[in-house]
């Protein structure tokens, strides 16, 4: 091939995204008449996050997929698609991820010099696991020892909510959940899956607290190099995955559920507005509408209403 | 009770007959090393405090002493250059005629700063660029952290260009230098013919750089680093500023954290004595016993690995506090690191294990699964070791041993009573949700330290502020060489030869026999040069349908390949657990060579069976 393109990402292969970029990329190979070769490096093998958006920066990785939450170590705004509580829907989100917002979160991204597809990947929303009891209402968040991603946001939300939120890493979860160093963890059910979690795990509260998607980023210099045509070809292809395995995650997280619960992980849904209200009292969100600044934040609020 | 020399040298039982002493003008470097390495325990402890006991996280804590951790490697690297520590083969710089030695050494010599001067311009790009990243919990730009790469290749560089103009002609220099410039030279002119070979110029340099580096001397880290190097500057178009970023995750992982401070526990309990109560103790038991300090060791070492997921760990938690004394009483030193790295490779399926994590979410099982089945596959590995060193131990002699009456066995027991708790006090932190396996590392230096201070006779500031700046030396040497490691990792891996290999193993003729002894191959090969975790993660995806198809049980070739790639890790001459054995148990390579590979064969052995009766692994399922 011409271009050979490596694509990095944190998924297991049979992941979604891994599963409908493979659909992509035997699709670009077609239409380009094989001048383009995606190559897939899932589950991370190229590295962490951290240092493989440091790849996706300097062009020894091509393409990478990359949380908004997470991305923000570099582009601060990435992250407001994981504001606590403020989608009710994933209708809401796709109105502002396709939306004002979305784009608006894109500009800032292409200004430190990435490129970025426009469609963003669904993770779905994330829930509570944990060993204790089931997460009803603002009363039981208040001190629960619950790991979460080392990300200003994460942790602002979480002791916000009055949570002892404590940071170990993703390899270490499994065995600090089994003995108990932390009592409750926070992710998208399809990672709870993944890492195994249910085996020492018993509840899981569909807390429905951020929503989180990746951006697939390109590195710039890569991505100009493409002539025209293949630039054309990838982005629809990539695009068309993209939209394919939202539904696909939303079908996933139904499934899963049902899945989970054979495990043994007792669900329940709580009512979220009493815990918003916490949130709204601790003033987390004025805080944050200072972080991302007034014309983001009101994009925000465009969709999901006033938060702050 | 026991007497502290005030003279007491941490490195007094070293074996390496090439360490040299500190240079004066690293004092300096040498303070801020004591500093950061005392900076980290203190870092780790208040964070157990604030978790456990006043239940308010600091969350900002694990990011503080992952800083003081890249620049402890770092500066520590530059010691253990300066000191002579970093490992090396001499082996066969010793086979040639004494004239060549020097031009041959001064040409390592000269490659190490090839691979330093190529590195330095990429490490400060990446210090700046990194200015543009925000720190996830202390809110700084990321360059406070990982500059300590730059300031540590600067200082590496300086110190190989003196050391070289102390210990070589000036002739030697030049031919060194001319021999790497002509390669360098030769290389750069043939760059497009190694990019258009593809994965054969991969092999090449990985395989001939890293090999010809071992024999001249270069010191293993180097190796790696050099070959990495190479290809990604000669032979594709990636830059090769992305050795940096990998350098960086594989030295300043937090799991690793644990590492100098169990070294540092070991040089406590050896300074105050403890650790020779605990060996007198355990002697007085099993001195009579043929091979009975081996059984210590090896049993040690699987119960230590039930606390911490890493081998490394496991190591640095074993040895620092029993080798000294047991070198005192004239155990052999390569028998010791044999018995410590495939020990190590043994016990690495104990429960809790990073490995079996890993595995458990790349390939889909169930971790619980994988942690009963590895408990008894490490019991009959453990057995196969055991019975090895027995044999090996037929012919000492026992005639000058007698048991030890009861009623000195007791009174050893009340002198160690208070060092023999500490096994017991970290796992009971880690089981009881108290401590991680990382921070329990520093509980366990608090308390060594204060029922030293108490109980036996005290520690002087001047051997503390020595024990802290050796613990720096060798966690340097050892994160160096996984940095490096790591990088070549990830050149192998970006290759995409995994599916190559996978799709060679799934078509061999001879089915399911052949497919199990070829992944044996592939995994002990992958765990040979990838270090663990990368191989796993390559390999896996690729591998478990395969073994699928071939309807084996998922636990059962999880146990298999976790173990062949175990026992890959420890072989050398490239295999980094080797090195790493050898860094920790301060033990020169050259001697351990031999030594391992019968252990290493009763590893393959206990292997064999694994594989061949799937019951072993999976009664307990
Ligand atoms: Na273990
Ligand atoms: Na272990």
């Amino acid at each position: 091939a011409e271009f050979r393109y490596k694509f990095a990402n944190n998924f297991p292969l049979g992941h979604p995204m891994n599963n409908r970029m493979e659909e992509a990329r035997d699709r670009i190979l077609e239409e380009t008449d094989g001048r383009f070769q995606l190559q897939i490096f899932p589950n991370n093998q190229l590295g962490s996050d951290t240092d493989t958006l440091n790849q996706v920066r300097s062009g020894a990785v091509e393409f990478f997929t990359l949380s908004g939450i997470i991305l923000s170590s570099l582009v601060p705004v990435a992250s407001i698609n994981g504001m606590g509580f403020a989608f009710k829907d994933t209708g809401q989100v796709w109105s502002a991820m396709d939306g004002e917002l979305g784009a608006y979160v894109r500009d800032k991204i292409k200004a430190s010099r990435l490129h970025v597809m426009d469609k963003i990947f669904n993770n779905g929303f994330r829930q509570i696991t944990t060993s204790t009891g089931p997460i009803e209402g603002p009363e039981s968040l208040r001190s629960l020892k619950i790991r979460v991603p080392v990300s200003p946001l994460w942790t602002s939300m979480f002791q916000a909510l009055g949570c002892a939120p404590a940071s170990i890493n993703w390899n270490e979860v499994y065995t600090a959940l089994q003995s108990g160093i932390v009592d409750a963890q926070e992710n998208p059910l399809s990672t709870v899956d993944v890492g195994k979690l249910f085996e020492v795990q018993k509840y899981c509260s569909l807390t429905n607290h951020m929503w989180d998607g990746f951006w697939m980023l390109a590195n710039q210099r890569s991505w100009e190099r493409l002539p025209d045509d293949i630039k054309e070809i990838v982005s629809r292809n990539i695009e068309q995955s993209t939209l394919e395995q939202r539904e696909d995650i939303d079908r996933l997280n139904e499934t899963l559920r049902a899945s989970l619960e054979e495990h043994g992980l007792e669900f329940n849904e709580p009512d979220p507005a009493p815990i918003r209200e916490q949130l709204r009292q601790a003033n987390f969100y004025s805080e944050w509408r200072n972080n991302y600044g007034e014309e983001a934040w009101s994009l925000l609020e465009k969709v999901t209403g006033p938060l702050a | 009770m026991t007497v502290v020399s005030e003279d007491f040298i941490v490195g007094e039982v070293s074996e390496n007959p090439e360490a040299r002493a500190g240079s004066s003008f690293m004092r300096p470097v040498e303070f801020v090393s004591a500093l950061l390495m005392a900076a980290v325990v203190v870092l780790l402890m208040a964070g157990v405090i604030s978790r456990y006991v006043i239940n308010t996280p600091l969350v900002w804590v694990e990011e503080a002493a992952s800083i003081c951790f890249i620049w402890l490697a770092m500066l520590g690297s530059a010691i253990a250059l300066d000191r002579n520590e970093h490992l090396r083969l001499t082996l066969f710089l010793r086979l040639l005629p004494d004239r060549l030695q020097g031009p041959v050494e001064a040409t390592a010599l000269a490659a190490v700063a090839a691979f330093l001067i190529g590195m330095l311009p990429i490490a400060y790009e990446y210090a700046y660029e990194e200015w543009f990243i925000t720190s996830a919990a202390l809110h700084i730009p990321n360059t406070f952290r990982v500059a300590g790469i730059p300031v540590g290749f600067t200082m590496m560089l300086g110190l190989l260009i003196a050391h070289a103009f102390r210990a070589h002609s000036l002739r030697e220099i030049l031919i060194g230098t001319l021999v790497v410039a002509a390669l360098t030279a030769i290389f750069w002119v043939l760059s497009d013919q190694f990019i258009a070979i593809g994965n054969v110029s991969l092999a090449f340099f990985l395989v001939l750089i890293v090999a010809f580096g071992l024999a001249s001397g270069v010191p293993i880290a180097f190796c790696f680093g050099l070959g990495t190097l190479c290809y990604l500057a000669f032979a594709s178009y990636v830059p090769a500023y992305v050795m940096i970023g990998r350098m960086d995750e594989g030295m300043s992982g937090v799991i690793l954290l644990s590492v100098p401070v169990f070294v540092l526990l070991g040089c406590l309990l050896d300074t105050t004595g403890m650790g020779k109560t605990i060996v007198d103790f355990l002697a007085s038991i099993l001195g009579h016993v043929k091979a009975g300090m081996s059984y210590v060791l090896l049993t040690s070492l699987f119960i230590v690995s039930g606390i911490s997921g890493s081998k490394v760990s496991d190591m640095a938690t074993v040895a620092p506090a029993l080798f000294p004394e047991m070198k005192r009483r004239g155990n052999k030193p390569p028998e010791m690191i044999a018995q410590l790295a495939t020990g190590a490779a043994m016990a690495d399926t104990v429960p809790p294990s990073i490995v079996l994590i890993v595995l458990g979410a790349v390939a889909g099982i169930s971790i619980a699964d994988l942690f009963a089945s590895g408990f008894v596959v490490a019991i009959v590995l453990l057995l196969a070791l055991m019975a090895l060193a027995r044999w090996r131990a037929r012919k000492e002699s026992m005639g000058g041993v007698r048991r030890a009456p009861l009623k000195v066995v007791l009174q050893l027991l009340v002198i160690a009573a208070p060092a023999l708790v500490l096994p017991f006090i970290i796992r009971g932190a880690v089981s009881s949700g108290v401590a991680t396996a990382t921070e329990v590392s520093t509980i366990a230096v608090v308390y060594a330290l204060a029922i030293g201070i108490v109980l036996y006779g005290g520690i002087s500031y001047r051997t503390i502020y020595k024990m802290l700046v050796d613990t720096a030396a060798m966690s340097g040497a050892i994160l160096l060489i996984l940095g490096t490691a790591l990088s070549m990792a990830w050149a192998i891996t970006q290759a995409g030869v995994g599916q190559t290999i996978a799709d060679f193993a799934a078509n061999l003729p001879g089915g399911v026999f052949s497919f199990i002894a070829m992944s044996i191959v592939i995994f002990f090969v992958l765990g040979c040069v990838l270090e663990g975790l990368p191989a796993l993660v390559l390999m896996s995806p690729l591998m478990f349908p395969i073994a699928a198809g071939f309807g084996m049980h998922p636990v059962h070739y999880a146990m298999i390949v976790v173990v062949a790639m175990n026992i890959g890790l420890m072989a050398p001459p490239i295999g980094i657990g080797f090195y790493l054995a050898c860094r920790i148990g301060n033990v020169p390579p050259d001697d351990a060579l031999r030594a391992i590979w019968p252990y290493i064969m009763a590893l393959v052995t206990g292997l064999v069976m694994i594989a061949a009766f799937p019951w072993i692994s999976l009664s307990v399922l």
